[in-house]
Parts: C-alpha cells; sequence; structure tokens
C-alpha cells in the first residue's frame, strides 16, 4: 500500500480496502475492551455497512477514524442493553397506580445513580461544572470549549479529569455506603442486593 | 451497574483511574499511534480494561440522569433564589400507593451556567418562544427547554415537544441536542418530541441533519425519523407535511398510528396521564383527532372514533376494549 496516499487520504472505495486489512487491528482495541468475539464480529459487519456507505471524501488519518468508529459502535451497543432497563422503568412509571410496579431494583437503581450525579457535579467548582456539562451534556468539542472559553486545551482535558475524578469518587463512596446498608440490614428485609 | 462499581472500588488504584481518565478524555483527538497506545495500555494488566469500563459508565450514567422524568403530574418548583444552596429539585408528586416518588432533575443546566435559562410548560399548557435571532420555538404541553444567552442557535430538548421554525443562516446553523443527538439545521421548520427513550424528529420544510451515535442522517420534508431506546435501528417514514405540528392547530394527524402511540401523544397534548390496555396497544388508527380541553367531550369523542371504552382512574384515563 502507497504510504503516502494511506497516510494523507482515503477515498470510501480506499477506505474499505484499509477497513478490511485493518479488521485485526481493530478486533484486538474490541477484544482489549472485554467484547465477546460474537459481539466483535457482529460489530465490525456493522461498521463495514457503515463505510460503505459513506459519501467519497478525502480523509486524513483514517486508521484513527476506523478506531474512533469501532470504539463507539462497542459503547453504543453496550448502551442499548442498558437503555432497555431504563425504558422498561420508565414505562412501568407511566402506568396507572393500580398495574403492576416496577422492580424496585429497578428504580433504585434509576434513583441511585441520579443522585451520585448530581451531588458529583454539585461539589465541582464552577467553571468545571460549565466545561464537563458543555463537554457531556452540550455535546460541544474540546477544541471549540478551548476556543470559546478562550483557554487552552490542556486547561479544558484537566477540567475534565477532575470532573471525572469526582463523579467516580462519588460514585465508589455511594456504592460503598450502599452495601454497608445492605450488609447490616437485619434478616428477613427484603434487601435484595 | 452499581455492583459494577463495587468491584473496582475494591481494588481502586489512583494512578490507573487516572490514566483511564486521562485515555477517555483523549480518545476523540486521538491518531493512529495514541490509539494503538491505548490498546497496549488496556492490554498491559486486567485492571487497565475495568478502570476504563467504570468511566465509560460514567458517561452512561450522566447520560441516564439527563434523561429522568418520572413526573405526570405538575411540578412545583423549590425555592429559586436559594443561594446557599446549589441544587434546584423539581420534586413529582407521588404516583399512587406504593410508587416512591422521584426526582426530576430539571434545572441543572440553569444552575450550572448563569447565562443558559429554561423555559418550560406545565402537562397540557401550550407556548411559544422567540429567540433573538428570530428562530420562533413553539411548546407543547410537558415541555422543558433550555437555551443559551450566548448562544441563539442552540437549544437543548430536555423533554416534551417543540416545533422549530429557525431563521436561515448557513454560517450558524441552528441545532437542538436531543440526549446524545444533534439535530442541525439551516432553515427549517420541524417538530421535536423528546419522550423518555423516544425521539421523534420530523420535517416541515426545509431540512435538518440529525446526528447519533457516528451516524448522520439528512431528512427533508415530509420525513421523519424515530429513535428508540432499546431498539438499535432508527425507523424513518413518511408524513405529510402538514400532519407535522399539528397539534399546534389543535388536532393530531395519523396514518396507522397504534393505540399506544396516540395514548402517548394524548398524554402530553391534554396534560392528562392516558394509558392503553395492552390488549388493543398494538391496533391501528387512520384519521384526525380534534385535540378539546373539555374532558366528557374529549372522552366522547375518542371513543367513537378509536372504538374504545374510557375509564378515568383519579387523574388519569385509560382505554380499554368496549364489553361486549
Amino acid at each position: 500500500m502507497d504510504r503516502r496516499r494511506e497516510a494523507d487520504t482515503a477515498i470510501a472505495g480506499g477506505l474499505i480496502r484499509i477497513f478490511v486489512e485493518f479488521r485485526p487491528a481493530l478486533t484486538r482495541l474490541m477484544t482489549a475492551r472485554g467484547a465477546a468475539s460474537a459481539d466483535v464480529e457482529d460489530l465490525l459487519q456493522d461498521l463495514f455497512l457503515k463505510i460503505r456507505q459513506l459519501p467519497a471524501e478525502p480523509m486524513a488519518d483514517p486508521h484513527a477514524y476506523l478506531y474512533r468508529m469501532a470504539h463507539n459502535l462497542l459503547r453504543d451497543r453496550y448502551r442499548v442493553v442498558e437503555r432497555r432497563s431504563r425504558r422498561e422503568a420508565l414505562w412501568l412509571e407511566q402506568q396507572p397506580p393500580e398495574a403492576s410496579l416496577p422492580s424496585s431494583e429497578a428504580i433504585l437503581i434509576a434513583r441511585e445513580r441520579l443522585k451520585y450525579v448530581t451531588d458529583a457535579l454539585g461539589r465541582l467548582p464552577e467553571r468545571t461544572r460549565e466545561i464537563f456539562w458543555r463537554y457531556r451534556v452540550e455535546s460541544e468539542g474540546q477544541k471549540a470549549i478551548a476556543i470559546n472559553l478562550g483557554i487552552s486545551l490542556s486547561a479544558v482535558e484537566k477540567h475534565l479529569q477532575r470532573a471525572y475524578r469526582v463523579l467516580l469518587e462519588t460514585k465508589a463512596q455511594l456504592a460503598a455506603d450502599s452495601a454497608e446498608v445492605r450488609r447490616d440490614a437485619p434478616k428477613g428485609t427484603d434487601c435484595d442486593g | 451497574m452499581l455492583r459494577k462499581a463495587l468491584i473496582v472500588t475494591a481494588d481502586r488504584d489512583g494512578a490507573i483511574e487516572n490514566a483511564a481518565i486521562g485515555w477517555h478524555i483523549r480518545l476523540p483527538q486521538a491518531g493512529r499511534r495514541e490509539w494503538e497506545e491505548f490498546i497496549a495500555w488496556l492490554e498491559a494488566d486486567p485492571r487497565h480494561r475495568a478502570a476504563y469500563e467504570a468511566i465509560a459508565e460514567i458517561d452512561s450514567d450522566v447520560d441516564a440522569a439527563k434523561l429522568t422524568d418520572y413526573a405526570p403530574h405538575p411540578i412545583q418548583a423549590a425555592n429559586e433564589n436559594d443561594s446557599t444552596s446549589n441544587r434546584r429539585w423539581f420534586i413529582a408528586g407521588a404516583l399512587g400507593a406504593g410508587a416512591a416518588a422521584a426526582l426530576f432533575l430539571a434545572s441543572l443546566p440553569a444552575i450550572f451556567a448563569n447565562h443558559q435559562y429554561q423555559v418550560s410548560t406545565a402537562p397540557g399548557q401550550q407556548r411559544q418562544v422567540r429567540l433573538p435571532d428570530g428562530t420562533s420555538i413553539a411548546l407543547n404541553g410537558g415541555t422543558l427547554l433550555v437555551l443559551d444567552e450566548r448562544n441563539p442557535r442552540r437549544a437543548t430538548l430536555v423533554r416534551g415537544e417543540a416545533m422549530f421554525a429557525v431563521r436561515h443562516d448557513s454560517n450558524h446553523p441552528f441545532s437542538v441536542v436531543v440526549g446524545d443527538s444533534l439535530i442541525e439545521d439551516t432553515g427549517t421548520v420541524f417538530n421535536v418530541i423528546a419522550d423518555g427513550p423516544e425521539q421523534v424528529v420530523a420535517v416541515k420544510e426545509g431540512g435538518v441533519i440529525y446526528e447519533a451515535g457516528g451516524e448522520a442522517i439528512k431528512l427533508g420534508p415530509g420525513q421523519m425519523l424515530r429513535s428508540s431506546a432499546g431498539s438499535p435501528g432508527l425507523l424513518i417514514a413518511r408524513q405529510p407535511p402538514n400532519a407535522i405540528g399539528s397539534w399546534r392547530a389543535g388536532r393530531l394527524d395519523y396514518d396507522q398510528a397504534t393505540f399506544g402511540r396516540i395514548a402517548r401523544d394524548l398524554s402530553r397534548n391534554l396534560g392528562v396521564p392516558v394509558s392503553v390496555d395492552p390488549s388493543i396497544a398494538e391496533r391501528r388508527f387512520t384519521g384526525t383527532i380534534e385535540l378539546d380541553r373539555n374532558p366528557a367531550r374529549m372522552t366522547a369523542l375518542l371513543e367513537s372514533l378509536l372504538g374504545v371504552d374510557i375509564r378515568q382512574h383519579g387523574t388519569s384515563w385509560r382505554m380499554l376494549p368496549l364489553s361486549r
């Protein structure tokens, strides 16, 4: 493969060729993330179909592009599974009172999650909160945030790092507290963990 | 989800966590070589993979928190001027015996960025907003929209339904954020519904680009897209442009819509929770429902149009098959 062309551009036909050669690398990425091999095959198939539909366009770093797309598909697949249980909880909430109630676990998980996210964000300095909000909720790119706020990209990265650290800590604390409550609950109580 | 976090908790290593966070933040901009360094890092130690998964889960949790909304009843705000508290909670009424009151995260954006403000409607209420650029937005009942003084070309539809009539400016496309999706347009009239796990976008005039999960889809006049969490695909269908946003003219136009869908639309438009008996939820209806605020007239019309019985349970309505 001509290295110059590989480095500089890839049109749709070329991208498919790169994809075919690059399958082992993409498989390696998904396996490293912990995907089962049946899922990997499935996801690569989806990726292939998507690439085929792309309009012909020059592209810098097609390999990074493929890694990113594969990674996003993996993330979305995981989310579909998650959303199903959330959707069920929401659907059940909308039924009249005498209909079957949602499993208490589904509601608890949703509420705990809401609580820890808001607790964590509440602990952040205002600037950090704002940057995290723009990035995660408003889907603004890191570079765009840096430009719009007049700060450097690495400053944006530091704010985001702080936000994620606090979210992780808050979540771990809540999980630890819940575990204690369940451990200490008297026998006979319905405290399915 | 929290069970997994427990495993991570037991074995937390600050350095590994920081590395995972660092990777997560850099990946969107990463070049080929950085991606390959990321893969090598994941493979170097099983704790690395677990740490990264924990971060990915955080993103999921934040998205879930955005969408949480359990309130079919009118909601009341906490003290708006409480400067000592960093949070504002909208507390929804209890749904009934045994069901717990839920927290609705309504004004998170308004707290965290002073230049943002919200526009909202109570169930069954409609409202119109005009933005400084000339764009106008009509909100249906039970809708929450967040706008930004510093960026008049962006709106976030947290929940509900809104019809956007966007002023054309090809240099500054107008965009609407709904959950994980971005709807971008350059001068268009389109309707958006954010209903828990479901999103619907329909274009009346002009065109929009709908972006989600790495895909971008162009929609033109008369095209509608429905995205439903739990189903992997997107549904793209035709809808006559006149039918789009017909709620503004006080009517709902349907072509082979299920009773389940009609019930959800009625809930949103009437401000009354409307549910449907599972045995008839998949029945279909084609025609127009003229909305009527008078409950007796509305239920009578629905019963004759749809061939159902409507029973009231407290403030909510339920559609049942006709008893013979």
